[in-house]
Parts: structure tokens; C-alpha cells; sequence
């Protein structure tokens, strides 16, 4: 299962044929966001509201403007104008939020307070029409406190649980640091989470890694691969659902490990959890690239140029999808992206990229679902042993000139898979 | 073992201290503290266990409201709890319902190994207790055949609710204590991790499952050997005939990894049924 993450508005009749959504408040108000009737949602279609009560550690000096979406939410306890509809449009009305807005979040420690504001949170997640209803939780931040001060969120979550007919998914969020130190399986904090998580009476979880700063966009840590992938399956070995959120494809391996389903998006911030995104920047813009599940990157114009004059295409052969056919075609005729407008290199032409990316990615992950649990172990494994060869050759061919995508974290993932299988599936051949 | 209070505590002692109790006579006393009998204003018989003054300190803050409210057939029926002043010092206490019976310990030594059946009905039982102790967040932490009662029903019950703890956030972040006893803690109770779950005392019940199907300890009752994720313990098989399946459910109580032990009572009792 394949969800898109949106953090921002969209447009009237939105519709991607993905297998659901998730909605991140960072990007978008509360009144945007509960103007959701534009989404048009299948009955198969999934919804996710992720409250993100991790982000309340933000700072609002630097990231004010995530900061001043996350204020307009009731659960971060900020102080923010009421919006009266009659009087002011949310333009207006957010322009206020901006000029009066203080973030210093107020997260509750005493249980009375905790269940007010899981209630409030979970009955707003239920307003806008949730299939799934995600309880927050603070970041697990301190491996001190041995996720002591999350129990607390979720212990409180519990007993609202009977109120409510949607699953429930108990949030982990967790800094990368805690992860990348030890092995998943050495790893107490993570022996505490996943007992806990594991016994509960929630549905399932919903998992997502905090990084500090991270200098790809795809997780390089081994450990932290590791780490999403035993918890994919320790949690699915109890009868649980598990979304992996904002590990982008690496998620495709988790559905193998035992996720129920993974959600990413197309810009880095839909892509990852990373600190340094969500600082205040101006400008920036885009430049299209070809998202090839076989390869596992994303291509600039410049590289596919390349990859076709090696005579290498087949390598992306499987990625193609309508979308991208046209781009395919110009480049067998020995031409180039320049030649077709939708792909064609300049700034902030993305929006056949982006789609081909969400198209190819909810396609994959169907095809991975639809297999039993041993072929899709093999499927994985065969997905980055592949993609590691032929990332090795790319790599050896254009060592003068190397692609602007690296390919650094299929390895990783590649090692990371091999141990889960060796450490989790020990009868896996 | 030492005793818990020198000289003995005795009967009008007890009985000053707590006056709503009558009859009052001493029926046991082991390592943790001395055991009265005794009758309600309700009439009803009563255990009250007072605890050496030495353990209290490790036992503060214990919520008991929660407790007090879980029902459970297989369970004993935890009354009030709370500290006394003994003698000088703080005591903690608890009373219970008394419920007539003999204590597995007992039973093991007078009789030797149960059958597989009676194995088989403890299970069961006992996971329905840690079920119902685990919905009110309380995990018992302290189960040992000497807290296994078996009744003349041959159904068994789970008694000595003074270690149970409650896993309230403030317990367990002001106190990462390791309750128990030796030879039967789990081996992430041993190393003092807090916010354990109830798997610590399925694990416990492995051991006592163990225990009473072969006569023997799995671990020779050595609390450094679980704390070894290296300890191989001998297949049942090894030492008795046994029936495969129950032996598999034994064994996946015993897992070190606590991962990989069933995540409730029902899951066992289910795969106890297959």
C-alpha cells in the first residue's frame, strides 16, 4: 500500500490513483485542511491525518512558517486568532495568525490533561473524515526515559479507544540518533517500544524517524534501515498494521519485512523527516527528474542522457508509465528531454515527474502486495541486489563523470536487508 | 532465609494495628514477610501480608486503585494495601481475600510433577489472570510456584498481589526497580528495565510451567543463567515424554528475546487449544 503525503493544498477534484493519502499539518492550516472536500477520495482509498506532534519541538525561530501552520492545530496548546468565516477569508485570517502567533507549544504531562488533548485531536482527525485515526505521541527524544513519557500518551489514548470506530495507530517517533547507535536487535529503547506497541490493544502503529540533518534524501544509515525493517516486523509478528512514514522507497522494503503499507511523496519534505527542511528559505526551485524504481533513484535529464549514450536504458526498461513514455520514446530516438515539453529540464516543470514518481511508486508497492510473504522477501531482495549491480556498473562507466544521483544508499539498503534476513528470517534462503 | 521481622511479629500486634480485623491468627512466614489470617467486618476471610520494613523503601508509590478494581476468578482478590507503622518502621501490607488451597510449591514437593493436563488448566488459568491484571496496566512481577494456589476444584489462582506493579508513568519513571524473585525474573526485569510489559510474567510462567511438568527448574534455579541470552534450556522432551504442542507453548514463554514471546494470555491459551 502506497500513501501520498500531502502537505499543502490541493487543488478541487485532487485525485492520484494511489492507494490513500496522508495529511501533514505542517504544511497546511486548520482551516485549509478542513476544507477537504476537494480531495476526492474511492471507497478503497485510505485517509491518515498525521497530528506530527513530534514537530512541537520546532523551534518558531527558524521554522516559522511550519510553525505557525502547527500553531492554528488545538493539540500544540498555541494561542492562535479564531476564525469566524463571516468576517475573513483564511487568508486573512492566517496573515493574523502569523503577525500574533508565539510558539511555545504546551504539551501536557498529567493524564487528565494528556486525554483532553488526545480526545480533542483524534475527534478533529475523526471530523475530517480519517479512515484510521493516528493518536500523537512527543518525539522519543531521550533514551533515558525509556518511552516512559509516550506510554503515558498511549495509555491515555487506550481508554478513549472504545469511543471511536476507526482503527487506531499508536504514533512512534523516534530521533535518528536513537536508531543509528545500535543494531534494532541490541537496541533496548527499541525492545521497550516494540514490547509495548506490541501488546497493545491498538490497531497498529505508525512509524517515523526524526533526522537531525541529513545529507541525502534517502536514509544512508544502515542501522536506521535496519531498524524500520525489524520494527515492520515485530509489529506485524502481532497481529498489527504498520505505516512506515517518510523513509521514501525504502518503505517498498518494509512491505516485505511485514509494513502494512509506507507513505513518501515528491519534495524533500513529503520525502523525509529531516530538521534542516523546515528551516524559513526563500526561492528554491525544481528541476524534473525520473523517479526508476529498478535503479532506485532519481534521474536528472543530464544522467538519463548519459545512461543512454552507455546504452544502459534497459536498466530503467520496467520504470516506464505513461507518464513517461513520451520521455522513454525521445530518448530511444537518440533525443533528448528537451524534446518533450512535460519533461523538458527547466525550473519548476515537475509536474509529469512528480506524477510518474506517485504512479510508479503505489504501482510497485501493488504488485509487492499481491504476492505471498516468501516471494516478497524474495522480491526484495531481488529489487536491491539488482539495483546494486547495476548502480556498480553506472558508477565504474561514468567514474569521470559521475551521475548527479549516486545511488550511495542502495547498498545500505542492500546490507540492511541482507542482516534482516539473516538476524529476523533465519530460514529465509 | 532471614526472617522478616526479629522477634516474630505477633497476633495482638496485628490486631492494634489493624482494629477493623478480627480472629486474627498467624498462618505463614516467609523471606518477604509474615502472613495472618483473619475475618472482616464483612465476614469475609481475609490474608493480610505484612512486609519487612526492609522492602518498603524499593515498594513506595505502588498504585493500588487499579488493582482493586481487577476481578478474576483465577486471581486472589486484592482488599486494601498500604503502610503501617511497625515497630518504628514503615511496613508496607496487603490484604487479601483468603482462598483455601494448597500452593504449588507445596504440592510439587508432597507429590511430585503434575500431569500434563493439570499443566495444561494452569496455563490457562494463570494466562487469564495476567490478562486481566494486564488490562488494568498492572503486571504481577512476582509469579513463583509459592504464589500459585490450586483449589479443590483443581482450577488454579494467582495469590500475593504485594509486588504487583501498577504501570502508572510515575512509577515507572521515578522508579526503575527490579521486583521479583530470583529464579523467576524475566530477563528484562533483571537488568532493571522499566516499562515492561506483562511478557514478564508469561515468562515466569514458563518457568513455573516448566517446573511443574518435570520437577525441575529450567534454568536450575539460577537467575544468572536467564539473564544469559545464551542459556540453553533442555527440551522437555529431553527429560519426559510431553506432548509436542504444549511443550512448544512452554518454550515460547521461555524465549529470552522478549519479542518473540506471545503478546497476551489469550494468544497462549489459544495455542494451548490447537
Amino acid at each position: 500500500m502506497f500513501l501520498l503525503n500531502l502537505g499543502y493544498r490541493w487543488g478541487s477534484g485532487f485525485s492520484l490513483d494511489v492507494d490513500g493519502y496522508v495529511i501533514n499539518p505542517s504544511g497546511i492550516n486548520k482551516e485549509q485542511a478542513a476544507r477537504r472536500d476537494n480531495l476526492d477520495l474511492t471507497d478503497t482509498q485510505c485517509l491518515l491525518f498525521d497530528p506530527q506532534m513530534y514537530l512541537s519541538i520546532l523551534d518558531g525561530a527558524v521554522h516559522s512558517r511550519t510553525c505557525e501552520n502547527l500553531a492554528t492545530y488545538p493539540w500544540f496548546g498555541v494561542e492562535t486568532p479564531t476564525f469566524n468565516s463571516s468576517e475573513m477569508n483564511t487568508r486573512d485570517w492566517m496573515s493574523q495568525v502569523r503577525e500574533q502567533v508565539n510558539w511555545h507549544p504546551v504539551i501536557p504531562t498529567d493524564e487528565n490533561n494528556i486525554r483532553n488533548v488526545i480526545r480533542e485531536c483524534v475527534e478533529f482527525q475523526k471530523e475530517f473524515g480519517a479512515t484510521h485515526l493516528i493518536v500523537p505521541t512527543p518525539l522519543v527524544d531521550n533514551d533515558d526515559d525509556e518511552f516512559g513519557t509516550q506510554l503515558k500518551w498511549l495509555n491515555a489514548a487506550a481508554d478513549l479507544k472504545g469511543r471511536f470506530s476507526q482503527p487506531m495507530f499508536a504514533t512512534v517517533a523516534i530521533s535518528d540518533y536513537l536508531l543509528s547507535a545500535r543494531d534494532p536487535h541490541e537496541n533496548p529503547l527499541l525492545q521497550t517500544i516494540l514490547d509495548n506497541i506490541s501488546v497493545s490493544d491498538f490497531e497498529g502503529a505508525y512509524v517515523v524517524v526524526l533526522q537531525a540533518d541529513a545529507p541525502r534524501v534517502r536514509i544512508t544509515s544502515k542501522r536506521i534501515a535496519q531498524s524500520l525493517l525489524f520494527m515492520s516486523r515485530v509489529i506485524q509478528r502481532s497481529s498489527k498494521a504498520v505505516f512506515i512514514n517518510y523513509a521514501d522507497d525504502l518503505g517498498h522494503a518494509c512491505i516485505a519485512a511485514g509494513a502494512t503499507g509506507f507513505a513518501s511523496g515528491t519534495s524533500f519534505k513529503s520525502r523525509r523527516l529531516c530538521l534542516s527542511d523546515f528551516e524559513d528559505r526563500t526561492g528554491g526551485s525544481t528541476f524534473p527528474r525520473l523517479y526508476s524504481h529498478s535503479l532506485i533513484g532519481d534521474f536528472s535529464m543530464e544522467d538519463l542522457g548519459q545512461i543512454r549514450d552507455e546504452r544502459l536504458l534497459r536498466y530503467i526498461g520496467s520504470d516506464a508509465t505513461p507518464i513517461a513514455e513520451p520521455l522513454y520514446a525521445a530518448l530511444k530516438a537518440r533525443g533528448s528531454a528537451h524534446d518533450v515539453p512535460a519533461w523538458r529540464p527547466s525550473k519548476n516543470n515537475v509536474t509529469a515527474a512528480n506524477k510518474h514518481r506517485v504512479m510508479l511508486m503505489a504501482q510497485k508497492a501493488r504488485e509487492l502486495v499481491q504476492l505471498d510473504e516468501t516471494a516478497q522477501l524474495n522480491s526484495v531482495l531481488h529489487w536491491l541486489q539488482e539495483a546494486e549491480a547495476h548502480g556498480r556498473l553506472l558508477a565504474s562507466r561514468f567514474s569521470d563523470n559521475p551521475l548527479d544521483e549516486d545511488g550511495t544508499h542502495v547498498e545500505v539498503w542492500g546490507k540492511a536487508f541482507q542482516i534482516h534476513l539473516d538476524t529476523v528470517e533465519p530460514n529465509f534462503i | 532465609m532471614t526472617a522478616p521481622f526479629i522477634p516474630e511479629l505477633d497476633v495482638s500486634e496485628i490486631q492494634n494495628l489493624l482494629p477493623k480485623y478480627k480472629d486474627i491468627v498467624a498462618y505463614a512466614q516467609g523471606g518477604q514477610g509474615t502472613v495472618f489470617r483473619g475475618i472482616s467486618q464483612m465476614g469475609v476471610p481475609v490474608a493480610i501480608k505484612i512486609y519487612s520494613p526492609d522492602q518498603t523503601l524499593t515498594r513506595a508509590e505502588l498504585e493500588v486503585k487499579k488493582l482493586q478494581k481487577v476481578q478474576s476468578p483465577y486471581m486472589v482478590t486484592l482488599i486494601e494495601s498500604g503502610y503501617l507503622t511497625v515497630r518504628r518502621k514503615q511496613a508496607f501490607y496487603s490484604i487479601t481475600r483468603f482462598e483455601h488451597g494448597k500452593d504449588l510449591r507445596r504440592i510439587l514437593n508432597d507429590h511430585g510433577a503434575l500431569s500434563e493436563s493439570e499443566v495444561g488448566i494452569l496455563i490457562m488459568d494463570i494466562c487469564n489472570a495476567i490478562d486481566e491484571l494486564w488490562k488494568a496496566k498492572v503486571v504481577h512481577c512476582d509469579i513463583k510456584p509459592d504464589n500459585v494456589l490450586q483449589g479443590a476444584d483443581g482450577h488454579f489462582l494467582l495469590i500475593d498481589l504485594g509486588l504487583a506493579k501498577h504501570l502508572d508513568a510515575r512509577t515507572i519513571t521515578q522508579y526503575g526497580l527490579t521486583m521479583g524473585t530470583l529464579g523467576y525474573m524475566a530477563p528484562e526485569q533483571m537488568v532493571g528495565r522499566r516499562n515492561y510489559t506483562l511478557r514478564v510474567d508469561l515468562f515466569a510462567l514458563g518457568i513455573v510451567a516448566y517446573e511443574a511438568l518435570t520437577g525441575v527448574h529450567p534454568f536450575g534455579n539460577n537467575q544468572m543463567l536467564i539473564g544469559s541470552r545464551d542459556t540453553k534450556i533442555a527440551p522437555i522432551s529431553s527429560l519426559i515424554n510431553v506432548d509436542r504442542n504444549l511443550e512448544r507453548v512452554i518454550m515460547r514463554l521461555l524465549q529470552w528475546n522478549v519479542l518473540m514471546r506471545p503478546k497476551s494470555g489469550i494468544d497462549v491459551i489459544n495455542m494451548i487449544r490447537r
